[in-house]
């Protein structure tokens, strides 16, 4: 008579709950995993809009020499870059820098528009680059944080997706704030600059 | 023609959807406007395969009608940033590309440049060169010469990033203004081994010259000129080595292997998809 090799319920019952726990596991280190990874990726898209916000900020002590002489031209407007930048600079708290960069992006976008009103700035090549950097910059604003909007979409999508929302409770992880758009900063007007 | 501005309050929901599709590019010119003729998207494909061969950087020249349709119209930067990214310009490592957009039908151009070439190309470079060569050509209905002019350039930039404005294209590139240096090279590298063999000083003379020389390139501006100072010296240095120990061991050492490297070319003359690359928003827009 063959003998017959019969699992026993207890065996069949522990190589299950064995099994469960292995997945379980699994899935505890691949979900963690990926909230951190698009973690990261939200905080070096962060970084990545800061350097150009720093890079804006350092453009301005250029410009506001360079207009010096034309005494007329909106020297209202670049008193307030002036403060605002240093408000930029002393700012501690991202949501600190958050309100001083956005401030910044409406005061710029009102200098690229006015400066539209001054021909005879654009004819001064020092003038007219550091508009030409001006814009480029605020482009690179733009897409900065669009790249940032889209991984916290990313981040934000999977902290509430069943499982991973589980294990994101269970360790601490929050939801992430978007760049809100101004009115009208998304798409901050564009100067027509022309060398005469 | 202004754009219809789209106020976004809130991005969470809702993703700007674009009015216009973003084509697939092929290498390297896209005449979807249909203002090129066939002769002259050749002149601008072989003028932009050399630079890729040269540089491996990757210039994309589109033309288009419009940024608006039926839908609404699109914001050019933003258009023109995502589709440099969805057709990935430039080698992927080095994100070295360079995008030349127009919309015939709006008079609005952009250049958008990769992460990689913003160092060779910098913003008012990219609006300098549209408003120079660009800009004109295209008022007198001339896109053929705009655009070949433009690329141009701004592979002349690639190149060398320091280089003045180029104003005739039809100049052969320099290379005559090294040949002196290495003639000037050869005769200190002759003089020297004249002293170390014969122990006389009298070849002194000849070393002095190459003394001034050194100084006056450390001083004058350029990466370039130090590099090519540095391997200089060095191809003396082991010129220098080789043929003193060769001459004294009576060895015929037959040989500098002469190491050939080509650029990476990649596709044939136009035709074939980009290497990947990105841009972060860099270059300059503008009107004609």
């Amino acid at each position: 008579m063959p003998k017959k090799n019969v699992l026993s319920t207890g065996k069949i019952a522990l190589i299950s709950l064995g099994a469960l726990v292995l997945f379980s596991i699994l899935f505890l280190w691949l979900s963690y995993n990926s909230l951190v990874s698009k973690e990261l990726n939200v905080e070096s898209k962060w970084s990545d809009v800061q350097v150009q916000y720093q890079r804006r900020v350092d453009l301005i002590p250029n410009l506001v020499e360079s207009v010096k002489g034309y005494a007329q031209f909106e020297k209202s407007t670049l008193t307030e870059i002036t403060q605002l930048r240093t408000q930029w600079t002393n700012a501690r708290t991202i949501d600190e820098k958050i309100n001083a960069g956005t401030q910044l992006d409406s005061a710029i976008s009102r200098l690229l528009v006015t400066f539209e009103n001054y021909p005879d700035l654009k004819t001064v090549e020092t003038v007219n680059n550091l508009m030409v950097q001006l814009e480029g910059t605020e482009n690179r604003i733009s897409v900065a944080r669009r790249d940032y909007n889209d991984a916290v979409r990313g981040y934000n999508t999977i902290l509430r997706l069943f499982p991973t929302n589980i294990i994101a409770n269970l360790f601490g992880f929050e939801k992430k704030t978007f760049f809100e758009a101004q009115e009208g900063s998304e798409n901050a007007p564009k100067v027509n600059i022309k060398i005469q | 023609m202004k754009i219809i501005p789209i106020i976004l309050i809130i991005l969470i929901a809702f993703p700007f959807v674009s009015a216009l599709n973003k084509p697939q590019l092929q290498k390297y010119v896209n005449d979807f406007a249909n203002v090129l003729d066939y002769d002259c998207e050749n002149k601008i494909n072989s003028i932009a395969e050399k630079i890729e061969s040269d540089s491996t950087a990757e210039i994309a020249v589109v033309t288009m009608s419009s940024l608006c349709n039926e839908s609404g119209c699109d914001d050019l930067e933003k258009y023109a940033n995502e589709l440099f990214r969805e057709n990935g310009i430039g080698k992927k490592e080095k994100n070295n590309g360079a995008m030349v957009l127009v919309f015939i039908q709006d008079r609005r151009y952009r250049i958008e440049v990769g992460y990689g070439l913003e160092g060779n190309i910098p913003d008012i470079v990219t609006h300098q060169v549209a408003e120079k060569y660009m800009v004109p050509e295209f008022k007198a209905g001339n896109y053929c010469n705009g655009l070949y002019y433009t690329v141009y350039n701004l592979g002349e930039y690639i190149k060398n990033p320091e280089e003045k404005i180029q104003t005739d294209y039809n100049k052969p590139p320099e290379k005559l203004s090294y040949l002196g240096f290495y003639i000037f090279a050869i005769i200190i590298a002759f003089s020297v081994i004249q002293i170390v063999l014969n122990k006389s000083w009298e070849g002194l003379i000849f070393v002095m010259p190459f003394v001034l020389f050194i100084g006056t390139f450390l001083w004058s501006e350029g990466k370039n000129n130090k590099t090519i100072l540095f391997a200089v010296l060095l191809i003396l240095l082991v010129a220098i080595i080789i043929i003193v120990k060769g001459l004294k061991q009576k060895n015929k050492r037959s040989g500098f292997y002469h190491i050939f490297s080509g650029g990476s070319g990649n596709g044939s003359g136009g035709g074939g998809s980009f290497g990947g690359g990105s841009s972060g928003g860099g270059g300059s827009s503008g009107r004609w």
